[in-house]
């Protein structure tokens, strides 16, 4: 038996939408919502899984805007639908704790810090800058 | 007792110090001496030959318990609360040397605690009179302020009325007392000594490069204390190099700022505000931009911004409250030659245009004990009181011409084994410096300062960054003097720039740690390292390579300075050739080999007067003007950022001026 906070159900209670959305209404607000739900559950997801150990609020919502920004490019209304539902499922894989802490940090926390590395790497940016932007200290 | 140390045996003591002169009077060093009835106090015996001395007895062990229960008689028992608790003498000492029990039944004495002004608390009942800090103030500080008063059981340490102590090296009696009766004010109930991280680093509050201990808990610097360097500081530092570390907490630049539309500074990311400085870099020519250098600048960021200096096509670097005539030609031009424990071997001793008691109060302290040594010490500037007696010749040009012509005081040189002629930004500073120079030139080579085995010639500085930044050569460049008013300007920590180097309608960048007037002028905000944060290369004036330690994390999103400029460097696409700590400073090593050698004086070559030639004939015929020699330090608490944001010295100031409406 799965057992979750109260608090978190009532808020799956709320993240809770039919399978078959419906494909009406502009996708770029049916996106801004989803990215809200998202942000209302990360407090307790940063307290339920202890991640302050590791991140901070800002820095986790900061990590999964950049997940969300990865697919900026995607217009297609029906796409965006399954993007969205997909990731509904995995909000309520985490509300309901069937993830656990690790996967939460690869996914959520390494994943998009080596994207940025990524990123940087492709604006040929030298070592030493990256790190300089990173704040590593220069040997 | 010195005898005994050399023969590596250590013996107990509280009021003997090997700097200060000997008072016989706590008894704790004593030792049996064969053929002597009693036990002898070792610190005061001088040691004889086929002397026999032993100090590992039982009766030394019973006098040692003896002496102990006297001392602790009227001792408190507040260790807990006490801030020398953990570092104390007697606590140490007691716990070695002192009897398992007490026999005393009746009431401890209690003293009236001493007000001596805002750095030194006192607790007077914890004292045991070894006289350590009475002695200091006369013999090293040269202040009569402390002193014994009263006999036996009423005797009490203090000021003979309440006045707090009138100088610059107070803070050392902190470290003499070898009980927790002095301590420090600042750091009173703060922290445990053994909850502290110590690291040892380099002052750069003035230009002797001082060096000290930062002893930190967690990212705050909780105290500094002096580190033995007997070629520098021996074992003192001033009051400001010492408690001016709460001015690191306040004020601090963390995190990068741009002036934004509404024209106020808006922080920003490192990218922005680095891209927001190339696009204004872009928009001007080489020669329209001029770089300043603070006085808190290290040897590392000066040669890293020369280096990008120069790539930008500009020449016009400088240094901030600048000695505008002194050139990087010859090193031994600008530095100290004497070196700093060299004063110490001189017999005529002539300062121009210096006040070191405000300059480097612990090398003045330092001219202090050479002229008790029986050195002769002339003055030609401001009268200010040095602390000692100084033949005062005159305070301006004329007074030097005087000296010229012949004088007592020529003969006097001429005739000294060791003459030494110190010449101070009392000097340096003038817009006349070239044509004062150049009759201390005169003087110099008419009174044959410079002989076999011995320079006297010395430049003494009042800043940190100074001696590096013309090792560098970071100054001027000779197609600098016809560059245009500048449209840019880099100020690298720079807070005391003349106004007229930045007009009002150019962009500024500015790079440092406190928010201070470069920050309030600035379009640009990018936030460094303040002395304890980094590990940077500092040359004192006697040309001592010396290198901070980092002791405490920087703030907020600040950056080693250096990394800085070379980051900048590459954002505008001419990056500098080192990306490495090591790699900044094998540039520094090739640029002066002496950058290597951390920690040595390399001493400078003399050219034997010829490039006094070359100075003559480049200065050619300038006016010398009439003022008095002044010194460039008006307040000896508020000289940097760093200071200047101190409460402490503040404070400082504050009791200055009360005493003198006294």
């Amino acid at each position: 038996m799965v057992r979750t906070a109260p608090r978190a159900l009532a808020q799956i209670g709320r993240l809770a939408t039919p399978a078959a959305e419906s494909l009406a209404g502009p996708v770029d607000v049916k996106v801004k919502d989803f990215f809200r739900e998202v942000s209302r559950l990360l407090p307790w997801t940063m307290k339920n899984y202890k991640l302050d150990e590791i991140t901070t609020l800002a820095d986790l919502r900061k990590n999964v805007a950049l997940l969300f920004r990865q697919n900026a490019h995607i217009k297609d209304p029906k796409v965006v639908n399954i993007l969205i539902y997909k990731g509904r499922e995995e909000l309520e894989s985490v509300a309901l704790q069937h993830k656990q802490r690790h996967h939460l940090i690869g996914q959520f926390v390494i994943a998009p810090s080596e994207m940025r590395a990524e990123m940087h790497k492709k604006r040929d940016i030298s070592p030493f800058l990256l790190r300089f932007y990173n704040n590593q200290s220069a040997q | 007792m010195a005898a005994c140390s050399a023969a590596g045996v250590d013996i107990p003591r509280f009021c003997y110090h090997q700097r200060l002169s000997i008072a016989g009077n706590c008894r704790m060093c004593l030792v049996e001496v064969e053929k002597s009835p009693k036990p002898v106090a070792s610190c005061a015996m001088p040691a004889g030959p086929g002397m026999n001395i032993k100090t590992d007895t039982p009766l030394v062990k019973k006098a040692r318990e003896g002496v102990m229960e006297f001392l602790l008689i009227n001792h408190p028992l507040d260790c807990p609360i006490c801030d020398q608790g953990g570092e104390c003498d007697l606590q140490d000492q007691s716990m070695h040397f002192g009897s398992d029990r007490g026999r005393f039944t009746e009431m401890k004495r209690s003293v009236q605690d001493k007000n001596l002004g805002p750095l030194v608390k006192t607790v007077m009942t914890r004292c045991i009179h070894c006289t350590r800090c009475v002695r200091f103030a006369t013999e090293v500080a040269g202040v009569q302020d402390l002193g014994m008063t009263g006999r036996g059981n009423a005797s009490e340490i203090g000021t003979y009325v309440e006045k707090a102590m009138e100088s610059e090296l107070s803070g050392n009696v902190i470290d003499l007392c070898p009980v927790g009766a002095l301590t420090s004010k600042p750091y009173a109930f703060t922290a445990r000594n053994w909850e502290l991280k110590s690291t040892e680093s380099v002052d750069v509050s003035d230009a002797m490069g001082q060096n000290i201990r930062v002893d930190s808990r967690g990212v705050e610097v909780m105290r500094i204390v002096p580190v033995q360097n007997d070629a520098v500081n021996e074992e003192w530092i001033s009051d400001k190099a010492r408690f001016q570390y709460d001015g690191l907490k306040r004020q601090r630049l963390n995190v990068p700022l741009v002036k934004g539309s509404k024209g106020l500074l808006e922080s920003a990311t490192w990218e922005e505000a680095l891209v927001a400085a190339k696009d204004a870099i872009s928009k001007v020519k080489g020669n329209e931009m001029s770089f300043i250098a603070g006085k808190l600048a290290d040897a590392e960021s000066l040669i890293a911004l020369k280096d990008l200096a120069n790539r930008l096509g500009s020449g016009n670097l400088k240094v901030e409250v600048s000695a505008p005539h002194l050139d990087a030609d010859v090193r031994s031009n600008y530095l100290a030659n004497s070196t700093i424990s060299g004063i110490d071997r001189a017999d005529v001793i002539l300062l121009i245009g210096s006040n070191p008691r405000v300059e480097a109060p612990v090398f003045n302290a330092r001219i202090r004990k050479t002229f008790l040594d029986g050195a002769h010490v002339a003055m030609v500037g401001e009268q200010a009181d040095l602390t000692f007696p100084v033949e005062h010749l005159g305070t301006g040009p004329d007074a030097l011409a005087a000296i010229l012509k012949g004088s007592p005081m020529l003969k006097r040189l001429k005739k000294a084994q060791r003459p030494a002629i110190i010449v101070g930004p009392g000097v340096l500073n003038r817009p006349d410096s070239a044509a004062v120079l150049q009759q201390v030139h005169e003087l110099v080579e008419k009174a044959d300062v410079v002989r076999e085995g011995w320079n006297g010639y010395n430049v003494l500085h009042d800043t940190a960054s100074r001696v590096a930044a013309l090792d560098i050569g970071f100054m001027p460049s000779a197609r600098s003097a016809s560059a245009p008013a500048p449209k840019l300007v880099y100020l690298l920590g720079s807070d005391d720039f003349d106004p007229a180097d930045v007009p009002a309608d150019a962009f500024v960048i500015y790079q440092g740690h406190h928010g201070d007037n470069g920050a309030a002028r600035a379009n640009i905000v990018l936030p460094g390292a303040a002395y304890t944060e980094k590990n940077a290369t500092y040359v004192n004036f006697e040309g001592r390579t010396q290198r901070t330690k980092a002791a405490v994390p920087r703030v907020g999103d600040a950056r080693s300075d250096w990394s800085i400029i070379r980051a900048l460097s590459e954002v505008l696409e001419k990056p500098l050739p080192y990306s490495t700590t090591d790699e900044v400073r094998a540039r520094l090593a090739d640029m002066a080999p002496h950058f290597a050698q951390v920690d040595t004086v390399q001493s400078p070559m003399w050219l034997n007067g010829e490039y006094f030639q070359a100075f003559k004939d480049r200065a050619g015929k300038a006016a010398v003007e009439k003022q008095a020699f002044s010194s460039s330090i008006s307040n000896f608490f508020q000289t940097d950022v760093i200071s200047r944001t101190s409460i402490n010295m503040a404070k400082c100031v504050q009791t200055r001026a009360s005493l003198a409406h006294k």
